[in-house]
């Protein structure tokens, strides 16, 4: 998820080939989707390139990082004692928390009213605080949505 | 997963489990598929890796590629347009519920309080409000991250 504030500044803004709703659409369907959120780079090379997009989309976002990854992991069994190796997981957290805020941030542009923003607060909250499925929380929203409440 | 590979299956135990989820947190790449391969890896090396990531990512794409093509059709549809925004609220929310979660997590013991919010403002100013890309927030938030986390765990071992 890392990844949404680059390819939304990609594809959306620079290149200007997939529109903003459609971008939302590509995430919506990832989180919806079984398998990894970050799927959703799928979506996007189906929209602009087909199948054959999506396919070489996933390829070349999972080829190299999942050989760094298998690399690591061998690597780190090795040296998992390493003031470098912890130093790296207790980085992480803020940079990664500070990247979902702004994948959040760059998404609310789309919205503007009231409802909407209460909507997302409310989700956030119930995330965080709370264990309800994923997809519990996707049954609500679809239904609030249908009956007009947003 | 977790209910799978530890409760049920017994593979793992909970602490194993939760150290293959911190390193697939950090690796690059999604997590499910890091864990994924760290679990193919460890039964079947390699190959067993390679079958677990391609798993996890095949049958997902036929799903999510079948679901799209309805999804944009049943968006033209007024009345349940209404349904797609809902729908796309709550995945909006869940990111911002995550990061939520993940603040929590923070090691404050080793990074102090100041530094991870100065990091997350940082990073969002870059990112969310200069539109900056991610690789060079990564490049110098990061690293600036890094060697302080690294130099607080030095002085924090060193001292206890």
């Amino acid at each position: 998820m890392a990844i949404a504030p680059d390819m939304y500044r990609v594809v959306v803004e620079d290149f200007s080939v997939v529109s903003n709703d459609e971008f939302l659409a590509a995430i919506t369907l990832g989180k919806l989707s079984p398998g990894p959120n970050a799927l959703f780079v799928a979506i996007l090379g189906y929209q602009i390139a087909g199948l054959l997009g999506a396919l070489l989309v996933v390829f070349t976002m999972i080829a190299p990082t999942a050989i760094v990854a298998f690399l690591s992991i061998r690597w780190r069994e090795k040296n998992k004692h390493r003031l470098s190796v912890q130093s790296f997981s207790i980085a992480s957290a803020p940079v990664v928390v500070g990247l979902l805020c702004s994948t959040g941030f760059i998404l609310m542009n789309s919205f503007s009213q009231a409802s909407e923003l209460i909507c997302v607060l409310v989700t956030a909250f119930l995330v965080w605080k709370t264990r309800l499925p994923l997809m519990v929380l996707m049954a609500i929203g679809a239904t609030l949505g249908y009956t007009g409440a947003l | 997963m977790q209910r799978d590979l530890v409760d049920r299956r017994g593979w793992f135990s909970q602490p194993e489990f939760l150290d293959m989820i911190s390193l697939a947190q950090v690796l690059p790449g999604p997590n499910v598929c890091n864990l994924a391969m760290m679990v193919g890896d460890r039964f079947f090396g390699l190959r067993g890796a390679l079958s677990a990531l391609l798993g996890m990512l095949l049958l997902p794409m036929v799903v999510i590629l079948s679901l799209s093509g309805s999804y944009m059709f049943i968006a033209s549809d007024t009345s349940a347009a209404g349904a797609i925004k809902g729908m796309s609220l709550v995945a909006v929310g869940m990111t911002l519920g995550t990061a939520l979660r993940l603040f929590s997590g923070i090691n404050t013991e080793v990074m102090g309080r100041v530094s991870p919010l100065l990091i997350i403002l940082l990073v969002f100013f870059m990112v969310g409000y200069l539109r900056v890309s991610v690789v060079w927030a990564l490049l110098f938030v990061g690293t600036g991250s890094f060697w302080w986390a690294r130099r607080s765990l030095k002085l924090q071992k060193n001292s206890g």
